[in-house]
Formats: structure tokens, C-alpha cells, sequence
């Protein structure tokens, strides 16, 4: 029953959100943030109900595990502090005529219906489903793309809406392919759900598996963000609103990566382990090291951002390749960057209406003018950056001392990159917080809602770094063994 | 029945190859309608043969979805904003089928081969080739009507694939994948509208993306 509330939630707030008229705007506001702290208490309750008692099965198609509990719960916990920030964020650009009522109420239309998306994707147990609702995520992010209307907000929309579809059909042909390899050896209902995939998966064709995984990996790994299939991510980044763009970021790439490794963990039982861990290996380090070159030489802090999406996303790659002890490690990692990385587009959001600018150069003084902001950005910077006593710290420290063992000259690139990625953002930070601020401009944060989203976040980011409830690593562990 | 399976991938590949040829938009929306219509042919001779309820609904849909909503759709844009003739492709005829020949050859030499254990049908291969064909479509043409026609037979030619190997689907399932293109199709010609607005032409040439910079 919680499964479908969940589900039915954001479709009504979205469906609330398109008939309520002009007076009504902060009624729309309210129900966002309403509706995101009731998800917030259902997802708890469904991710207490797996630790305590195993999946949660309502149906065939709508089963819940540990992996998809524990994605709920941190999309959950960024879509409340995303609902809270939007409401500052979008009422100071319509105080500055940037935007009108009809965007703002067709940003909480599309709002919505990416988490209904997002949900279905981690509580449903079909593969094909699961595509469907990832590209769903697509359709219903590429309108909030180019919500300024603008000619460079347009194409990254429309590169992202190409780019992202082209490469879940072939994500979709490779899941196809699953399915008739379950389909030749015996499946007895045309319903395929990834139980269905790991009973059969013995007498799976090995060279079918190869080829269906990757198409898979190619397919999904366009949604993740891999080089060299990553060429939307950084535009969509950073010309859509920092809201969304902090749930691109902290939420949609994991789906899509959450996605590749269920398929894995079923090819891991057909052809040798190392076929997919050299793939998620490769993919991952490659996207590490050009995200770390790019993100060096960046000018504009929200690209920056995007492309330290891609590189936490090669990090989680190599995690997931090297497996066992980093696998763990990798979706400690996850929650991690889906913590830290709002906050910094939150700030990112920040920096723009004071500024009213994106490049690096043009940003100076900000902790000056923008205090809390200016801080918590550097502060998260560092945090991501892995700098102790960050959870991010243990995470990479815990890939890398997997990864020594069998990969010790990959592990050194590793390093290496990482040093690259900490030099660019302190070159970042401290150009864009010290200095002399424009003078025509007002010490001053937008809203409390700007700030309170960003120490929401924070706050449960620095607990998590510290202590992680038992729970929590009941959680993580029973969803570790679903993608090895 | 072999047979005919081959002839309705072979159609397939035929229309994929001459979308990559035609210059102008109304033939090229016209030569995936054909397409759709094969795919759909294809989709109802294995359901009747194989007595599949759930091919037979997919048939239905996709009839529907690809051959009447997405057509008029495109039909209307083209006619609403005159834009009959296509943009530029990045090679030239003699080099497109130069680059569609190297596709058509990987797909027999390579793909088949490893598919070989599986399904021996030469409409395998064809239909990789077609996949390749719309492929390479989508990377030669400029103009943005152009991948959205070959994004939908991208769609059309993996349909097959998954029909011709024996993918069963719930009627529910088919209608969720029809839904989901039938959406994107929605948004796909919202956005084209959208670009009319915004560089003055239908099928501008949005790819060279001159407004995204590296900042």
C-alpha cells in the first residue's frame, strides 16, 4: 500500500500543480514541500520494512529490495531539501522578472513527475520497466532544461533529450535481448523480473550476455554520465535551474547506474566475473581522469560541477568493477554524492543571483557578500574533494586499498586524478571567495529557503560522515550483495 | 515464413538506407511511415504464425503510435513551417555509401557471427544493419527533423530485432513502451516548434550547437 501512495503522490502534486491558478503560487509551494516530507516519512518506512523483514513484494512488477530502498531514502531526503530550495530559488528570479508564474508552475508540474519516474524506477522488479521509467526521467527533464528560454538552454535540452534517447534504445535493445535469452531458456510468464533473469541465468547463452551487457553499459552508461557518452551531461548541468540540476546530479545518474549493475550481477553469473569488471573499470577510469583535466582548467562553476558529477560517477564505476569490500564503499559513495552535490549547485544557485553570472572570473568576494553560501560551498568542496574528516574520505580511501591489491598502477592514475580534481576546485574557491566584491552589490543570502535546504543537507551529511546507524549498514550491505 | 521474415527485415534495412539518401523532409518522413508499416507487417505475420496475443497488440500499437501519430505529426511541422527540404549531411553521397557499405559489412561479419548460436536468421544481421543505417544517419545529418526521423526507426529496427528473437511482453508492458514513444514523439516536435521560435527555421542546424561553449 505504501508503494502505491508513493507512486500516487507526486503524480497527484503534479497534477494539483497544473490547474491551481496565479494567486495560488505559494499553495503550489507548500504541496511541494508538503508532499516531499511525506515521501520522505513513506520511503523510511518502506526501507525499515526491508531491513526488518527482507523485500517488500506488493506485486510482480512493484517489489522493493535493499538496493531500491536505499535509493529511495537519500532521493527522498535530496528531493525535500530540492522542493525547500526551489521555493526561494524561483520566487527571487520572478522577483527579478527572470521568469513568470506559468514557468514556475510547469517547473512543479515537471517537478514532480520526475520523482514519480525516479520511484518507479527503484520499486519496480521488471527490467523493462525500469527503462521505461529512466526514460521517462529524460522526457520529463528536458522541457526544466530550457526553462530560461534561451537559445544555449534550448540546444543543451535538445542534446540531452538526442543524445540521452539514443543511447537508452540501445540500452533498451540490450534489455530486450535479457529478455529473449530468459525467453529461450525457459522463462514461463512474459513477465521477466530480475529474479526471473538471476533463476535462468545458467542457461543463458554466454556470447548473447556479452553482447545484451554491452549495449547495456553503452546504453545506460549515456545516462550516467561515462566518457566518452557524456557529452550532454555538462551543458544540461548547468544551463538547467540549480534544483534540478542538484537531482540530475545526485539522483538521476544513480538510477542509471543502479540499473547497469543489477544487469551485472546477473552476467556475473553467466560469463567470468571479469568481463564487466573490466568494462566498469575501464569506463570509470577513463571518465575519472578526462573530468579531472576538464574540471581543472574549468571557468564557469556550474560545468565545474557538472563534470565533478562524471568524475564521482567514474569513481563509483571503479568501485563497482573492483567489487566485494569497494562495492560497499562505492554505494556509501552514492549517498555521499547525492548529499554534497545539491549542496554545492544549491550554493552554485546562490553565487548566480548575486551575481548573476556563471564564469569563475567574474565571482569575487563571495565570502564576503554571500557568507553562509561562500562558506558551506568551500566547505563541500572539500567534503567532495575527499578531504578527511569527509564520509567521501573513506570511501575513496576504502576503492583504493581494494583497488591496490589487483590494480596498483590504475590506482596511481586514481590518485593522481584526484589531486588534479582538489587543485582545480581550491584554485575555483579561492579565486570565486576572496578578494574585492563588486561594490554595486548587497552583502545579503536570497531567502531562508536558499539557506535552510543547503544546512539540511549539510547537517545530515556531517552526521552520516561521523556515524552511520546500524541500520543504515544493515541497509547498505543487504543492497551490496544485489549488485555483485 | 523464413522467408517472408527476411523480406520484412530486408524492407526494413531498404527504407533505413534510403532515409540516408533522400534530401527531402516530406520523403523522408514518408520512407519511415513505410518503415513503420513494415515493422508493423512483421509484427502481426509472426504474431498470427506464432498465435502471440502480445505481438499482435504490439502490432496494434505501434500502427498507431508510428504510423499515424508520429507521420502526421511531422507532416503538419514540415507543412506549418515549410520546411520541405532538408539541411546538409557532413559527407557527401559517393562517401554516405561508402560509410553505409562498412556499416552493412560489420553487421554481417562481426555481429552475426556472435549471434550465430543463437539465431541463425539472415534478417538478424539485416537488422543490425538497419540499426547501423539509422545510426549513421543521425551522426551524417545536420538538421534536428533528421534524428528524430532516424531515432524512430532506431526504435523501429530494435522492435524487430526483439520480435524476430522471440521477446514476450504483457499487453501492459507493450502499451508502457508505446506511451513512453508516443510522449517522446510529443516532446521531440514540442521542441522543433520551440527551435522555429528560436533560430527562425525548422530544421536548423541546432548540432553545431553554437550557443554551448566551453566557457
Amino acid at each position: 500500500m505504501i508503494t502505491y501512495i508513493l507512486l500516487a503522490l507526486p503524480l497527484l502534486a503534479s497534477a494539483f500543480s497544473a490547474v491551481m491558478p496565479r494567486e495560488r503560487q505559494s499553495t503550489i509551494e507548500y504541496v511541494a514541500v508538503g508532499v516531499s516530507v511525506i515521501k520522505l516519512v513513506l520511503a523510511f518506512s518502506i526501507a525499515w520494512t526491508v531491513i526488518k523483514t527482507g523485500p517488500v513484494i506488493v506485486s510482480s512488477v512493484f517489489q522493493t529490495d535493499a538496493l531500491g530502498a536505499f535509493f529511495l531514502l537519500f532521493s527522498t531526503i535530496v528531493g525535500l531539501a530540492a522542493a525547500i530550495h526551489s521555493v526561494g530559488h524561483l520566487r527571487e528570479e520572478a522577483e527579478k522578472g527572470i521568469i513568470g508564474f506559468r514557468r514556475i508552475r510547469e517547473y512543479y508540474v515537471l517537478f514532480h513527475l520526475f520523482f514519480f519516474a525516479m520511484y518507479l524506477a527503484s520499486m519496480t522488479a521488471s527490467p523493462i520497466v525500469t527503462w521505461v521509467a529512466i526514460e521517462a526521467t529524460t522526457l520529463s527533464t528536458a522541457f526544466l532544461i530550457t526553462f530560461y528560454n534561451k537559445p544555449e538552454a534550448l540546444e543543451a535540452g535538445w542534446k540531452l533529450l538526442i543524445v540521452n534517447t539514443v543511447g537508452l534504445l540501445l540500452g533498451f535493445l540490450g534489455t530486450l535481448l535479457f529478455l529473449n535469452a530468459a525467453a529461450s531458456a525457459g522463462a514461463a510468464d512474459t513477465f521477466v523480473s530480475w529474479s526471473t533473469l538471476h533463476a535462468l541465468q545458467s542457461s543463458f547463452d554466454p556470447t548473447l550476455i556479452k553482447i545484451a551487457f554491452v549495449f547495456v553499459i553503452v546504453g545506460y552508461g549515456t545516462k550516467v554520465g561515462f566518457v566518452p557518452m557524456h557529452t550532454w551531461l555538462p551543458d544540461a548541468h548547468s544551463k538547467a535551474p540549480v534544483p534540478i540540476s542538484s537531482l540530475l546530479s545526485g539522483l538521476q545518474l544513480n538510477i542509471a547506474l543502479i540499473a547497469i549493475l543489477r544487469f551485472r550481477s546477473v552476467v556475473d553469473g553467466v560469463v567470468n566475473p571479469s568481463f564487466t569488471q573490466h568494462l566498469l573499470i575501464g569506463f570509470g577510469i577513463v571518465s575519472l581522469v578526462v573530468a579531472a583535466l576538464i574540471i581543472f582548467g574549468q571557468r564557469n562553476y556550474k560545468r565545474m560541477l557538472a563534470y565533478s558529477s562524471i568524475e564521482h560517477m567514474g569513481i563509483m564505476g571503479i568501485g563497482f568493477g573492483i567489487g566485494g569490500v569497494a562495492s560497499i564503499a562505492a554505494l556509501f559513495h552514492m549517498l555521499y554524492h547525492a548529499l554534497l552535490k545539491p549542496i554545492l549547485f544549491f550554493c552554485a544557485g546562490n553565487f548566480f543571483l548575486k551575481y548573476s553570472t556563471t564564469k569563475i572570473v567574474k565571482v569575487r568576494g563571495a565570502l564576503t557578500l554571500l557568507p553562509f553560501s561562500a562558506f558551506m560551498f568551500f566547505a563541500a568542496l572539500l567534503a567532495i574533494s575527499g578531504v578527511p574528516p569527509s564520509g567521501i574520505f573513506f570511501t575513496k580511501l576504502s576503492i583504493l586499498a581494494a583497488g591496490m591489491h589487483d590494480y596498483p598502477y590504475l590506482m596511481i592514475f586514481v590518485l593522481a586524478a584526484l589531486a588534479i580534481v582538489l587543485s582545480g576546485f581550491l584554485r575555483a574557491a579561492t579565486f570565486m571567495l576572496f578578494g574585492e566584491p563588486p561594490h554595486d552589490l548587497q552583502k545579503g543570502e536570497a531567502s531562508s529557503w536558499t539557506i535552510v535546504s543547503i544546512g539540511l543537507l549539510a547537517i545530515i551529511f556531517v552526521i552520516l560522515s561521523v556515524y552511520v546507524p546500524q541500520p543504515l549498514t544493515q541497509l547498505v550491505t543487504s543492497a551490496s550483495t544485489a549488485v555483485q | 515464413m523464413i522467408i517472408s521474415l527476411t523480406f520484412f527485415a530486408g524492407a526494413t534495412f531498404a527504407f533505413a538506407l534510403t532515409m540516408n539518401l533522400v534530401r527531402k523532409n516530406t520523403t523522408l518522413v514518408t520512407m519511415y511511415l513505410f518503415q513503420s508499416l513494415v515493422v508493423v507487417a512483421a509484427l502481426y505475420s509472426i504474431g498470427f504464425s506464432h498465435r502471440e496475443i502480445g505481438l499482435l497488440s504490439a502490432g496494434i500499437l505501434t500502427l498507431i503510435v508510428k504510423g499515424i501519430i508520429a507521420p502526421v505529426f511531422l507532416f503538419q511541422l514540415i507543412k506549418k513551417y515549410s520546411a520541405h527540404f532538408s539541411a546538409a549531411s557532413q559527407l557527401n553521397t559517393p562517401l554516405s555509401l561508402l560509410c553505409l557499405t562498412a556499416t552493412t559489412l560489420f553487421a554481417f561479419s562481426f555481429v552475426a557471427p556472435r549471434l550465430a548460436s543463437f539465431s541463425t536468421l539472415p534478417s538478424i544481421p539485416l537488422l543490425f544493419a538497419a540499426i547501423f543505417a539509422t545510426l549513421f544517419l543521425m551522426f551524417n545529418r545536420r538538421g534536428a527533423l533528421a534524428a528524430v526521423v532516424a531515432i524512430l526507426s532506431l526504435e523501429n529496427g530494435i522492435v524487430l530485432i526483439s520480435a524476430l528473437l522471440g521477446a514476450e511482453h504483457s499487453f501492459a508492458l507493450e502499451f508502457a513502451i508505446a506511451f513512453d514513444i508516443a510522449v517522446w514523439i510529443v516532446i521531440s516536435v514540442g521542441f522543433l516548434t520551440m527551435m522555429h521560435r528560436q533560430f527562425g527555421e525548422l530544421d536548423s542546424d541546432v548540432r553545431s550547437m553554437a550557443h554551448l561553449t566551453e566557457e
